[in-house]
């Protein structure tokens, strides 16, 4: 008894002490001092310094990056899975889904990603086409398929198989009824192997995002050959290529265990990609750790090397840590806040530019975001054709200025509207933090913001029916890097939904108009000049307004090096990435 | 007392139960304001027209009445269907089988500490009734009631696995140790059978934080209710007599008190079990545990409404169950109870 | 005469032997004092608040509690302690309506369910069968989400999934009660059933309830912590402290006050509502009662 008595006694004492010790030496961001509360905006994160940072590190990179001479062990990688369909293109949509298939298999072209961080213009360039010609009138494409190259499956990459491969994504595309998405591919007139090595795309008419999209998710090369020959009740070998892949990357699914581990072997007959570049780990292990303050503590004591997703604020608090450097790109994912312009309020032109000038972007930016990303006002991102910085930067916070625009318009005590709230994030930005900082920035204005609470189904549900009365805010990521991505989403569909052809049927039909237009045009610069119409027009009138364009975060040991972003895949180019052991 | 008829009713009970509980949730969920389809017409923005919405509702029988969907989905049901999952396109049961054991396993082994702990300490804090050491068992225990579970889950990892770093962080095995191979899907009995014991031992380290904080979540209930029954039985009669005939302290407790005084205990045994699931969904997460736990939330939150039916029904039939056993139990040890 | 005056007026020596009983009892007098604090920052916490819990930017964000800021500022620069403070009335009311509600409505469908028995009492008893035969927890998550995650929806989902156990509480008290010979008399003297429920049955089987209520209050804050944590309750800027923590806990080790002051709030009150409970459940319990008195 004596004993027991004396263990409960140092129970006791032993948790109130540890639980002090925890309390008391916890790192402290100081994230600033002694600032004016107007001043807050600008010094919390010298987001200046962060970008230089990453432009070096990426210059170095393509100066340093060679083939690994010997290859590290193993790479652990904390990642947050997703409920998937598998791998296997061209199915699946979440980033997770895009990041992993991005690893193991490989397009016809490649964007070249350390041009794609810098904000270059990124022109795909030949990956598993040698070379292709366009003709004159840009309807047909002929690739030259690369000599060498060996499927995972040890079949070779053949002008046959590239066409299978092809073929097979369009008819999965169709089955899943998502054709609208992707509703070019109704044009393809043919895809047929034209030689041994060749492969000839015959389309309707000039479409010029090709390039680009062959490079996204969907259209990725399979070995088609061999997924057929593991179809279980029609599902294309979908099933069987979940825990398989039948790719020519660098890498390639070792095993898969749904919610917890996904590995990746190191393809040991990888040609050397579009630049030369092969893994320098024998193998990566995707670990599933979708708790952050989790994460950020593995990442500290050093369980994993590479923490991908994490929360800005943990970035801050990591960077304090002497074994862990952290970074942030560009990301292809913006913010946005969505109105339906039948709503009311937002029908009135002026009341509308009013509702952009009541949005403070820098304070969303430095304080929900801590910093990471940038105000970016318009659907078209840095280094994609029609990009013009004074579109995508013309709003900036005036609340006294929204607050005489809306009493003109006969709300001298200002309007009430309701921001539905709702789980979820754009890249960093948490919805639900968006929307508290919304509120407060619109009240300056004299918009009398009340939050509700609402669910992914009931906003998007609310915007398909066009009875969404409330303001929202969503994410949306490019996966392709043309500006068609976002402009044919957005400026034919969500915009629309937006009841834009019911508030100005000129601007919705030039919308779809000018997207048409894009598409087809192969000169780049009257391309140039097309989009930034289209983008131009869109900030205008839109009921999606566009505020950050938010950053990926990695967060690396320092033992690793060379860590590439790979935006249009929301994730490292895992190729890239080096460890000393 | 005829303890077959009793299982049969019990059993028939079950069923009735379990058949109110699929019409309860399918409603709840197929009442639920919003579109599954919309949200993953969303994922990457709406792009698609509306006929391909419609096209798609229509395939995946969005767009018949709820009591036909319903009617579906039990008929599916009792061929042993589970359904297709909305989110993953894959059979639901596959999900089930992949995440159920991993929360059945941290749950029982909960179980276990919680057991151990519980009824000892209850043992104790009723003998020594009023005295400090009652107090102070009481406000320990009352701590792992009263605390938030997953605040709780989060200031222990960083004192035990970051400051301290004798426990595993999260996951049910190292992350370069190479998953069991899937059997059961309990990894202490797959590795077992495997003869994988460095895998055996992983394990177990890395059950040993969530389940103690899932098993001090509901350690107080047990030792509250151990204390409460030990000091009724003690007050009894046949208690004084006992002592009175001159047997010595440790007969009367161990012989007469001990035995009639665990029947109340393992009736909430049942019970605990109900918290420990409970406290699953909610410990999951921060663990990164692949429960089933945190496919109920992820399903809920992408509105995949078969899949959180087929989640609530199965974790129904899972806590009936215990609850059942444990009536059986009670029905076998107290002579007292007749059906 | 003592004996006299127990007969007369029982409640009032309940009421001083209660207090007598709580006076030896140190943890009881500690849970009274917090839950004291409590209901008081629950009525009056937004004028004790020293700014208003919503304003961005009272202080710089992140900033360590000190005497201006006494649980430190969050990451938007408001005030951690007048968001607890403003965090008390969510909690009151969590706690207040979802014991009011299930606590009511289950004494009723459970005395109505005792009392008239046979095929009504069947039915009611399955019914609360199929609510038992999942988690509470569980099965409020189920019923929050299907309502819009919201602090209402938390609360009618936590009053569903409690009401059942009120109902079976009373009920066996209420057959146990029956059969007694008073009853039996009321019966034959004609009085009308109601009253003999609320007159004689109920009195008598109400003192159970009463602890499972005290015990229901902390499980209620509790478990509308859990739901917002797993984002079926409160949400954002809702400063219910389960919320607070939930969204604080990304801070916890660049800003441990964030999510530490309002998880020792839950904590603090849930154990109050706890020993309370025990405290009143060992002292109304006749037996518990009588054990507690013997000197051993």
């Amino acid at each position: 008894m004596k004993n027991f008595k004396l263990l409960t006694k140092l129970f006791v004492f032993t948790s109130l002490l540890s639980f002090m010790i925890a309390c008391t030496t916890t790192e402290t961001v100081e994230v600033i001092k002694e600032v004016p509360v107007e001043k807050i905006v600008e010094k919390i994160v010298e987001k200046e310094v962060i970008k230089e940072v990453i432009k070096e590190v990426v210059k170095e990179v393509i100066i340093e990056v060679a083939p690994a001479p010997t290859y590290a062990k193993s790479i652990n990688v904390r990642d947050v899975f997703f409920f998937t369909e598998g791998f296997t293109p061209p199915r699946g949509g979440s980033f997770f889904e895009h990041r992993i298939s991005q690893q193991i298999y490989e397009g016809l072209s490649a964007l070249n990603t350390p041009m794609v961080t810098r904000g270059d213009s990124a022109v795909p360039v030949p990956n598993l086409a040698e070379s292709w010609k366009i003709s004159g009138d840009g309807t047909t494409y002929t690739f030259k398929i690369r000599e060498g190259v060996k499927f995972t499956t040890g079949n070779s990459l053949t002008g046959q198989a590239v066409v299978d491969s092809l073929k097979r994504s369009i008819f999965v595309i169709e089955l899943d009824k998502a054709t609208a998405r992707f509703s070019w591919v109704t044009d393809i007139v043919s895809i047929d192997a034209t030689g041994d090595m060749e492969v000839t795309m015959v389309l309707k008419n000039s479409f010029a995002p090709l390039l680009a999209i062959l490079a996204s998710k969907q259209f990725l090369i399979v070995d088609a050959a061999e997924l057929k020959k593991h179809e279980e009740e029609g599902d294309w070998g979908a099933a069987w290529g979940a825990t398989n892949s039948v790719g020519t990357a660098a890498f390639k699914i070792d095993s898969w265990v749904p919610e917890q581990r996904l590995t990746l072997k190191r393809n040991k007959d990888y040609w050397g990609g579009h630049d030369g570049v092969g893994p320098g780990a024998d193998q990566l292990v995707f670990s599933n750790i979708p708790e952050n303050a989790t994460a950020e503590l593995m990442i500290a004591k050093g369980e994993v090397d590479v923490a991908l997703q994490m929360d800005p604020i943990s970035l801050k608090t990591l960077d304090l840590q002497p074994k862990v450097y952290t970074f942030s790109y560009p990301s292809l994912i913006t913010c946005n806040f969505l109105i339906d312009r039948r709503n009311e309020h937002a029908a009135n032109d002026e009341i509308f530019k009013a509702i952009h000038m009541a949005i403070d972007y820098e304070g969303l930016l430095s304080v929900v975001a801590m910093g990471l990303g940038s105000v970016h006002q318009s659907l078209i991102l840095p280094g994609m054709l029609g990009h013009d910085p004074a579109i995508s930067n013309q709003w900036s916070y005036e609340p006294e200025k929204a607050k005489a625009i809306i009493a003109e318009q006969g709300y001298p005590d200002g309007f009430s509207i309701k921001l539905q709230s709702r789980a979820g994030a754009c890249g960093s930005v948490v919805y639900t933090k968006g929307i508290e900082f919304l509120q407060a920035s619109l009240k300056k204005a004299g918009i009398k913001a009340e939050i509700v609470q609402s669910t992914g189904a009931k906003f998007w549900g609310q915007i398909i029916d066009g009875t969404l009365k409330d303001m929202g805010i969503s994410g949306l990521g490019a996966t392709y890097f043309d500006p068609d991505n976002p402009a044919s989403v957005r400026a034919t569909s969500e915009c629309f939904l937006l009841g834009i052809e019911q508030h100005n049927k000129t601007v919705a039909d030039k919308l779809k108009d000018l997207v048409a237009k894009g598409r087809a045009e192969t000169d780049n610069d009257k391309r140039h000049t097309i989009y930034r119409e289209l983008n131009a027009l869109m900030v205008a009138n839109c009921g999606e307004i566009t505020v950050l364009q938010v950053a990926d975060t990695v967060a690396l040991r320092t033992n690793m090096s060379n860590g590439i972003a790979m935006p249009h895949a929301f994730s490292l180019d895992f190729r890239y990435l080096r460890k000393a052991e | 007392m005829n303890i077959g008829k009793f299982i049969l009713r019990r059993l028939s009970l079950q069923i009735f139960v379990l058949i109110g509980l699929t019409m309860f949730t399918f409603i709840l969920m197929f009442g639920l304001p919003g579109d599954p389809a919309a949200l993953l017409f969303s994922a990457g923005g709406i792009a698609a027209g509306m006929d391909e919405y419609h096209a798609f509702r229509a395939k995946w029988g969005l767009d018949l009445p709820m009591w036909k969907q319903y009617l579906n989905f039990v008929g599916n049901l009792i061929r042993g269907d589970m359904g297709t999952s909305l989110v993953t396109r894959a059979p639901i049961i596959d999900n089930l089988r992949a995440y159920f054991p991993a929360t059945i396993e941290l749950a029982f082994v909960s179980f276990i500490f919680a057991t151990v702990m519980g009824i000892p300490l209850g043992v104790i804090s009723a003998l020594k009734r009023n005295s400090w050491i009652d107090h102070a068992i009481r406000a320990v225990s009352l701590f792992g009631v009263s605390m938030p579970i997953f605040w709780l889950a989060i200031i222990m990892l960083i004192i035990f696995y970051y400051y301290l770093g004798i426990v595993p962080s999260s996951q049910r095995i190292d992350l370069d140790m190479e998953i069991p191979k899937h059997i059961t899907g309990f990894y202490l009995i797959d590795t077992i059978i495997t003869g994988y014991w460095d895998g055996f031992f992983n394990a177990v380290h890395h059950l040993m934080l969530p389940s103690f904080i899932l098993g001090f979540s509901v350690v107080g209930l047990l030792a509250r209710v151990t204390r409460a029954s030990i000091l009724e039985v003690i007050s009894q009669d046949y208690v004084r007599t006992a002592r009175s005939k001159g047997l010595q302290e440790k007969t009367v407790i161990g012989r007469h008190v001990m035995r009639n005084a665990l029947i109340p205990t393992i009736t909430i045994l049942g019970l605990l079990v109900g918290g420990l699931l409970s406290g699953a969904v909610l410990t999951e997460t921060i663990f990164a545990w692949p429960g089933v736990g945190r496919f109920a939330v992820q399903s809920i939150m992408l509105l995949d409404r078969l899949a959180v039916v087929d989640v609530t029904i199965l974790i129904g039939v899972a806590f009936s169950t215990a609850n059942m056993i444990v009536d059986i139990v009670v029905a076998f040890l107290d002579p007292r109870i007749r059906y | 005469m003592v004996d006299q005056e127990i007969t007369l007026r029982p409640q009032k020596n309940t009421f001083i032997e209660l207090i007598n009983a709580v006076k030896i009892n140190p943890p009881a007098v500690f849970s009274l004092v917090i839950l004291f604090i409590y209901v008081f920052i629950g009525l009056f916490g937004s004028m004790l608040a020293p700014y208003e819990f919503d304003e961005m930017g009272v202080g710089i964000p992140l900033q360590k509690p000190s005497w201006e800021y006494l649980f430190g500022t969050d990451e938007f620069g408001r005030d951690v302690f007048s968001r607890v403070l403003a965090g008390g009335i969510i909690s009151l009311r969590i706690g207040v309506l979802v014991v009011g509600i299930a606590g009511t409505f289950g004494s009723l469908v459970g005395l109505v369910s005792g009392y008239i028995g046979g095929w009504i009492d069947e039915s009611i008893m399955r019914i609360t069968d199929i609510f038992l035969s999942v988690p509470d927890l569980v099965m409020a998550l189920v019923i929050a989400t299907s309502l819009g995650a919201s602090i209402d929806a938390a609360i009618i989902g936590i009053t569903l999934v409690r009401w059942t156990g009120y109902a079976r509480l009373i009920r066996s008290g209420v057959i146990a009660e029956k059969g007694k010979d008073y009853i039996t008399a009321s019966r034959a003297l004609g009085l009308h059933p109601s009253r003999i429920i609320f007159k004689h049955i109920f009195p008598n089987s109400y003192t159970a309830t009463l602890v499972q209520a005290t015990f229901d209050f902390g499980l209620a804050i509790l478990f509308a912590s859990g739901l917002s944590f797993v984002g079926a309750g409160a949400q954002p800027p809702e400063p219910e402290w389960g919320a607070l923590v939930a969204s604080g806990r990304q801070y916890v080790r660049a800003a441990w006050w964030i999510p530490i002051f309002p998880g020792f709030a839950i904590f603090g009150v849930v154990l109050a509502f706890n020993i309370l409970g025990d405290t009143l459940r060992d002292f109304l319990d006749p037996k518990l009662r009588h054990s507690m008195d013997q000197k051993h």
